[in-house]
């Protein structure tokens, strides 16, 4: 069998790993871990990458491809500069995120699931993003936003816009 | 009746996400200097592990997460006798629809946090404590690790806590978008690197937990709780509630009140306390209709209920449950079938397939209550939504399938004339949306 050479795992990833699996009792505890390094570099997880994935973790390629497939986090295409999901659970239903969706989706002529064409944003429901006090919610990439509105959602992709 | 002067112990005045009247309590040198690690000090000094869960024991404290089983009596299931390691685990995950308690916590507390965590893990013999997050809580994930470092880098976590024989590693384990990861068992097995499906019980966590070995999983409020109890004293906690559920706990109020958030009140509050003189009442001053008391899968109370005790026993009563302590409310202008049709879809999305009665019929459920909300509904359609949760109901290896039926139960049985409507008018009878996107 021939090993992977760092390509979806950087060496710099691979070093991390393997300090981060000396906290864990074992080693197939990283198997999250390395998937996410990998959706963070890669922005998702490329069918060749399983392979590599398996191999640092120690696990077999059906284990990873399992986990990738269960967690909805976890991408298998690529989605645009911004991926943006908008709470459509019932406390951020109850305060306008139908109105939320439809107003993105008017803005950026797309619908959940889609990405503009110039590659900047996609859009996806999510299921309940724990800002529930202060819906309706979204979030884009890492962050969430809360207490939308019309003016906030512009300013917001004025932001995504200027900053991609 | 409550004496709403009550300060919060937890939060203190942290109701919307915004607010932060201590906003550098988010790094160590301020939490030490407002007195925090002093408890731990205390603890690890002059208290045995087995007087800490006695304390904890006598503070009445009950989960936090939604099933509210007694954390003391919980720690107390481990083997005396067992030669392999302890593991506890922090539950915070995080996802019941409606419940946003924890993210202030992980986000504004963390040092709180982890020196509940220390403790706890001190009263059970663990030296490796997992504190699981939600993957969609990237900044709680950022705080938390920073917040483990700077502890291990000022001696509070690591080899020796504090200067003592103590030792003891919390590692931040983010989950990636699973709803069920946040059952104990899910997520013992997203921790060892697997897919999130439950286990079969028994043996119980406690026995044969996390790579096989005790485990403790706490949600993170019980585990943040720890810390006010041992520095007050259990009897301080436990007098601020009622007899069976000790102390107090965070509402998260969400849906249609004036003042939606995170309200932090000793549990003999009222429903009607908790929605009119803490949130402010329902907006527009419009009549309640409907609540649920303790997130998305518990059953339905109505205005009615307003009087229920915002305890375990109280809403137990009034026929739900406590839960998660999320209350999400509803005025006069929401349809009952549109609100148990936006549960269903999301319990058929999270069911994570592994038992075929919840797989199969929380998808019945979804599809049977789109056709009637959308005026395509036909009247045999309300007794299989009465016969489908007795197929789901206890023959699942977890609770999720149960949680998916609440809603269609209490809805039907409360609001059943809502759901002949749409069938009879061929269409909702409902205007839409309830609140503008302005």
């Amino acid at each position: 069998m021939t090993m992977h050479e760092p390509y979806y795992l950087s060496l710099q990833r691979r070093k991390w790993l393997t300090s981060l699996a000396r906290r864990y009792p074992q080693r197939r505890s990283i198997a999250l871990p390395a998937v996410w390094a990998v959706q963070y570099d890669w922005g998702f997880i490329p069918a060749p990458a399983i392979e590599e994935i398996a191999e640092v973790v120690g696990i077999t390629p059906a284990a990873v491809r399992e986990i990738v497939t269960f967690y909805s986090m976890f991408r298998e295409a690529p989605v645009g500069r911004y991926l943006i999901g908008v709470c459509g659970t019932l406390s951020c239903a109850l305060c306008g995120a139908e109105g939320l969706l439809d107003y993105l989706q008017e803005k950026l002529g797309i619908k959940p699931g889609e990405t503009t064409p110039d590659g900047l944003f996609s859009l996806e429901v999510m299921m309940c993003l724990g800002a529930c006090a202060w819906a309706p919610a979204m979030l884009v990439n890492q962050r969430i936003h809360v207490r939308l509105t019309r003016t906030r959602v512009d300013e917001i992709l004025a932001w995504c816009r200027e900053n991609a | 009746m409550l004496d709403l002067q009550y300060k919060p112990v937890l939060l203190d005045g942290v109701v919307d996400l915004a607010d932060n009247p201590t906003p550098d309590a988010e790094w160590f040198d301020a939490y030490r200097r407002r007195g925090g690690y002093r408890t731990l000090e205390k603890v690890l000094h002059t208290m045995t592990p087995a007087e800490v869960v006695e304390c904890v024991k006598a503070s009445g404290l009950r989960g936090r997460g939604g099933a509210g089983f007694p954390t003391g009596v919980k720690w107390g299931f481990l083997p005396k006798d067992s030669k392999l390691p302890v593991y506890l685990v922090c539950n915070g995950d995080e996802s019941e629809p409606g419940t946003c308690k924890d993210r202030p916590i992980l986000e504004q507390r963390p040092h709180l946090l982890l020196e509940g965590i220390a403790i706890s893990a001190y009263a059970i013999g663990s030296h490796t404590a997992f504190l699981y997050i939600r993957g969609e809580y990237f900044h709680a994930i950022e705080v938390m690790n920073r917040a483990i470092e700077e502890a291990r880098a000022r001696g509070v976590l690591g080899l020796h806590v504090l200067g003592t024989d103590f030792s003891l590693d919390i590692v931040v384990h983010s989950g990636a978008g699973a709803y069920i990861c946040g059952e104990e068992s899910a997520m013992l097995n997203s921790i060892e690197g697997r897919v999130g499906w439950p286990r079969l019980r028994p043996p119980f966590p406690a026995q044969k937990g996390l790579y096989g070995c005790p485990t403790i999983i706490n949600n993170v409020e019980t585990l943040a709780k720890v810390v006010p109890i041992l520095e007050r004293g259990p009897e301080w906690f436990h007098s601020l509630g009622t007899e069976r559920s000790g102390g107090f706990r965070i509402y998260s109020v969400s849906g249609h009140v004036k003042r939606p958030g995170n309200y932090e009140a000793p549990m003999r509050i009222t429903l009607r306390q908790l929605i009119y003189d803490l949130a402010g009442g329902i907006r527009d001053d419009r009549p309640l209709k409907a609540v649920i008391p303790g997130g998305s899968s518990v059953p339905i109370l109505t205005a009615d209920h307003l009087d229920t005790q915002m305890s375990f026993e109280g809403v137990e009563e009034a026929g739900s449950l406590l839960g998660s302590a999320a209350t999400i409310v509803f005025d006069d202008t929401v349809c009952m079938v549109w609100a148990a049709r936006n549960m269903a879809q999301f319990y058929r999305h999270e069911s994570c397939g592994q038992c075929t009665p919840c797989r199969q019929g929380t998808a019945w459920l979804y599809k049977i209550l789109d056709r009637i909300e959308s005026g395509r509904g036909r009247l045999e359609d309300l007794d299989l939504l009465q016969n489908i949760p007795t197929k789901i109901e206890g023959r699942c290896v977890c609770a999720l399938g149960d949680a998916a039926c609440a809603a269609v139960k209490s809805g039907l049985h409360y609001f059943r004339r809502e759901f002949e409507q749409h069938i009879e008018r061929g269409r909702c009878p409902f205007e839409k949306p309830y609140t503008q996107f302005v």
